[in-house]
């Protein structure tokens, strides 16, 4: 009885490892290929059987992408003027800058709720779950008519300041702030530590792990934003990233190895994050799936 | 009588430091999100087109209800992709949660499977941007795409998909399908959470496997389903990066195939400057995802999951 059970569970352990590994090889495919057809010249690209690897191997997709200066693109159209370096640097700077904003106000926010009593807490709080159910759509034109009228309209300010007060964030810091012991913060109380203080001596240092899950977020969240900096931003030197590329999308013909060069350089960061916080990632997208 | 107010202002100054620390995030959800909240719906019932308002009642929501042909196609549309990216997302996802789940960690393999999987399978919902929707373009390309290349393997003929007004939208939900990983995670996670002795308890009692699925794990899962799937419904409503890169909002012969509320919003909004006319799309969509939203705690707002 016994052998045969054992026998069994390695042939459903074997079905399960091949069907995971097959949806694997599928899912990673796309990748593959889109780094692939970065490397390719324009004769590859239109070549059928596709060519998985390029031979010749060719990096001018990115010399003319990174360069900034006209060229001429595969399918013959001149290019006068692409500034991916900045657009680059608009995404990196807007995504910096939020992340940091937003791992500042919204730790200090979740250390308010976590470790404080105050009337009103807990209506503060739902409140700051209601607005996680609220979808960009509905809010759209009023913020976009409030940047017009600040003067905002197509400059960083637009760009990161909504982007600093995230629900999720202030949830995410309030759960794992919840599990200090407060013991710490009231011998700093009484060793004549201010408030303040008392939050970035003590409380900081100690949720470096779901501060890193949640800058992860944010910084990623923020790079990909496609949406709003498209109606915020009017001129070519403010475009983020996700602009710059469909700027080489076209009805009447696509540089598609230019277009999947740029593609790789807009998922570098996304990719390093990846490998360097994988594990953080897991852990931040479980917190909030459970407890929330 | 005088006490009152004395002693409000007291307690403020008493609690001053929370309230100061949430100055901030509270600052700008009063501006940025509370505000527009209500702007939003002042808007809808005016005609403004970025000079004055001028208030029609219903006049929009008339108008959207009984003139506008693009916005039935458009709820129609997006009901359909809401439906099928929900119910086939999670569907897909579960499963894949599921075999995970099945690889036996008490092997060194099993267990550094488990972290393998796991990972390939996120991967997609981190990079996925306006970058891979460029790459599910090129994959769809009528003649060069690696899609119809593949399918003319097996005898498929080849498609323009992301012009093809019946395959348009099911093109992108494919193409979403991409990112269960997100739900995979997050049912793993819930998966993990099942006490082993219940399903002990099923199998001495006689239960079979798919028994122990419908009356032990779906029911454990009630909590963690119902915030996938709200988390889905509002993704999807909201979808507008993929259609706008993939498709301009013109696929299809009379340029309908794809277009979605959010997509007629935008157009109105942002092309014919009808910023009256988009708040009122605007909040019919949003009265239809509260709509969805309260369906899914009916049906999984059980004890401890709301």
């Amino acid at each position: 009885m016994v052998y045969s059970k054992k026998k069994g569970k390695m042939a459903e352990q074997i079905c399960v490892w091949t069907i995971l590994l097959m949806g694997s090889i599928l899912f990673l495919i796309p990748l593959f290929w889109m780094i692939s057809t970065s490397f390719k010249d324009r004769s590859l690209i239109l070549e059928m059987p596709p060519v998985w690897i390029p031979d010749p191997f060719s990096f001018h997709n990115y010399v003319n992408l990174w360069s900034g200066k006209p060229f001429v693109s595969a399918i013959g159209i001149y290019v006068a003027s692409f500034p991916f370096a900045r657009y680059f640097l608009n995404s990196f700077i807007v995504a910096s800058s939020v992340t940091i904003f937003s791992l500042f106000f919204n730790s200090l926010a979740g250390y308010a709720f976590a470790k404080y009593q105050f009337p009103g807490r807990r209506v503060l709080f739902i409140f700051t779950l209601s607005t996680m159910v609220i979808p960009f759509y509905v809010i759209m034109i009023p913020i976009y008519l409030i940047m017009r009228s600040l003067g905002w309209y197509d400059t960083y300010r637009a760009l990161i300041i909504p982007g600093i007060a995230s629900p999720f964030g202030i949830i995410l810091m309030k759960q794992f702030i919840h599990t200090l012991p407060s013991d710490l913060l009231d011998s700093g109380r009484i060793d004549g530590c201010s408030e303040f203080r008392l939050y970035w001596n003590i409380v900081l240092p100690l949720i470096k792990p779901a501060l890193a899950a949640l800058s992860i977020f944010v910084f990623v969240g923020t790079w990909k934003s496609f949406l709003w900096p498209l109606i915020v931003t009017e001129s070519k030197h403010m475009r983020t990233i996700p602009l710059g590329l469909t700027m080489l999308n076209s009805k009447q013909g696509v540089d598609y190895g230019l277009l999947m060069a740029a593609s790789v350089c807009a998922l570098l960061p996304l990719l390093i994050a990846f490998v360097l916080f994988s594990k953080n990632i897991v852990k931040g997208v479980v917190l909030t799936g459970i407890k929330g | 009588m005088k006490q009152k107010p004395k002693s409000f202002l007291r307690t403020i100054w008493k609690h001053r430091w929370p309230y100061v620390f949430l100055v901030p995030n509270f600052t700008i959800f009063a501006i940025f999100l509370v505000y527009p909240i209500f702007s939003s719906l002042y808007l809808s019932f005016t005609s403004y087109a970025g000079t004055t308002a001028k208030w029609v009642g219903l006049f929009n929501y008339r108008t959207l209800f009984f003139d506008d042909e693009r916005f039935r196609i458009s709820v129609i549309n997006t009901i359909y992709y809401i439906g099928v990216t929900v119910i086939s997302g999670t569907f897909l996802s579960l499963l894949v949660a599921l075999l995970i789940n099945k690889l036996d960690i008490r092997s060194r393999i099993g267990q550094s499977g488990q972290t393998i999987f796991k990972l390939v399978y996120y991967l997609p919902v981190m990079i996925t941007g306006v970058s891979t929707y460029l790459l599910w373009q090129w994959m769809y390309d009528l003649r060069f795409g690696l899609i119809n290349w593949g399918l003319s393997l097996v005898g498929i003929e080849a498609k323009n998909w992301l012009n093809d007004m019946h395959w348009c939208l099911p093109s992108i939900i494919f193409m979403n399908f991409w990112t269960i990983g997100f739900g995979v995670i997050i049912y793993l996670a819930g998966l993990k959470g099942i006490p082993d002795r219940l399903y002990e308890a099923a199998k001495i009692d006689g239960a079979n496997n798919w028994q122990q699925f419908r009356y032990i794990t779906v029911p454990s899962l009630y909590p963690v389903l119902f915030f996938v799937l709200v988390i889905t419904m509002i993704g999807a409503s909201q979808a507008f990066d993929q259609i706008y890169v993939m498709t301009a909002g013109t696929a299809g012969p009379l340029g309908r195939a794809a277009l979605t509320m959010v997509f007629h919003l935008y157009n109105n909004a942002f092309l014919y400057f009808r910023l009256g006319y988009s708040s009122a799309i605007a909040y019919l969509l949003f009265v239809m995802l509260f709509a969805g939203i309260l369906i899914q705690i009916r049906f999984f707002g059980r004890k401890g999951a709301v």
